[in-house]
């Protein structure tokens, strides 16, 4: 995987040949040029380990070729992708649950060594560690840079909901810091 | 500081968070097998073999192999043919008498033992009558079967027959032509007069007489014709006089014959 040379063709391009010709070659080149960064949302949103994040992405790809005769391309094809993982994981999460200690068992080790921040605290597991909720908000609007109301689209809450929910969360990664990366 | 706002630290350390990562190898495999499941993706083409100029050349020479791997086949079983027709199975009967009498026989003579009482040996060795008895003579052994061959040999029986008396005739007319140019005098139905030994196909009539059936025979100036298939041979009568046909494989002979 990865080693494909890239093409010129655009997302839309690829697209239509996976539509109309079920070209198996585009979507190869359409995934692996959206799949990292899809992956590596919604690792950080599910916070449940690699397999899990890995199965998400799969129903993914599998949904979102569903839905892509309804795409009207008013937006680009990796956020209307964003957006259909969101749904996935709210899903995912909704029907499955997740405990404190399950989610502390599966948050990846990564190590955040650029950080400037004098403890060099790993602030993905602090992330991961987060209640669900506040863990996406702050997510889409800290790391990914979406507006709240966007945010209350995708997440079906009110957008006060998510303004409280960020907050919340900041609160929350301010006091591990604080305690130097240990749970309060 | 405010829950609304990060500060600098905050942002810069949020900003270094990796927004991409790998997964592991056999996702992208998965996701194609699962888009292909659900109907998105065409299924894996089946092999299509072209006919390129080499792989014609090479089916042509595979069947130009086949072809001369049967017909060596088909010489090397036909010699064998002609080897079977000389080789006989050895399949030898000890006696000529069915199997049923030759118990009868056995249970005979064992009782004939007893009877008599052999004060040497009370036990009866019935194995002795077959040890003692005498072997048949060594019959050449029969054709087993060669049917093949058989036929073979009664056809070339056959033509060699019909070009023999193809051969005859044609000789006996030859010979008969030249005997007219020397002595005019035509041939009869009459007795053969007083001639010189005739040829080989000629016979006297007195012997052909004795199967009138099977032959027909014309007195000629000097010897006697005959025809060993009186069926092909037919004396018409015209105005002219009386002709000889005789029908052959290559057409009819006309023979005039002298009144």
């Amino acid at each position: 995987m990865g080693a494909a040379p890239e093409s010129t063709r655009t997302d839309r391009e690829l697209v239509d040949a996976v539509l109309h010709k079920k070209d198996e070659t585009a979507f190869r080149e359409l995934y692996r040029r959206h799949t990292p960064r899809l992956f590596a949302l919604v690792g950080r949103l599910l916070a449940r380990g690699d397999d899990e994040a890995e199965d998400v992405v799969q129903e993914i790809w599998v949904h979102a070729f569903e839905s892509l005769p309804n795409f009207q391309w008013g937006s680009s094809f990796s956020t209307w992708l964003t957006g259909v993982g969101l749904n996935r994981v709210r899903d995912r999460i909704r029907r499955y649950g997740r405990s404190r200690e399950s989610a502390m068992e599966h948050v990846p080790e990564v190590p955040v060594a650029s950080a400037p921040h004098e403890d060099r605290v790993d602030l993905e597991r602090m992330i991961a560690r987060l209640p669900d909720e506040q863990r996406m908000v702050l997510v889409l609007h800290d790391v990914e840079g979406m507006k709240h109301r966007e945010i209350a689209e995708h997440l079906d809450i009110p957008e006060g909901t998510s303004k409280t929910l960020l907050s919340n969360a900041r609160s929350r990664i301010r006091e591990m810091i604080a305690s130097k990366g240990e749970w309060i | 500081m405010s829950n609304d706002e990060l500060t600098p630290e905050e942002r810069e350390a949020l900003a270094h968070l990796p927004r991409e990562r790998t997964p592991s190898a056999g996702l992208e495999d998965r996701v194609v097998a699962a888009m292909r499941e659900h109907g998105h993706l065409a299924r894996k083409p089946a092999r299509v073999i072209r006919l390129t100029t080499s792989r014609v050349a090479g089916l042509l020479a595979a069947c130009l192999v086949l072809m001369i791997g049967a017909y060596s086949i088909g010489l090397h079983r036909g010699v064998s043919d002609e080897v079977l027709t000389k080789v006989e199975p050895q399949v030898q009967s000890f006696s000529e008498q069915p199997a049923s009498q030759e118990i009868e026989a056995t249970r005979g003579a064992v009782k004939l033992g007893r009877v008599t009482g052999n004060e040497a040996s009370k036990t009866v060795e019935p194995e002795a009558d077959f040890v003692d008895k005498k072997a048949p003579p060594f019959e050449p052994p029969k054709l087993n079967v060669p049917q093949l061959a058989s036929r073979k040999d009664a056809k070339e029986e056959k033509k060699a027959k019909a070009d023999e008396v193809n051969e005859a005739m044609a000789q006996s007319f030859s010979d008969r032509l030249s005997a007219e140019t020397s002595q005019p005098a035509g041939a009869t139905d009459l007795a053969a007069p007083m001639s010189p030994p005739m040829a080989s196909q000629m016979r006297p009539k007195a012997v052909l007489d004795e199967s009138a059936e099977h032959w027909r025979s014309f007195a000629l100036n000097s010897g006697t014709l005959i025809v060993d298939a009186p069926d092909s041979v037919r004396v018409e009568t015209d105005g002219q006089g009386r002709t000889l046909l005789i029908y052959t494989s290559n057409g009819v002979i006309r023979v005039r014959l002298a009144d």
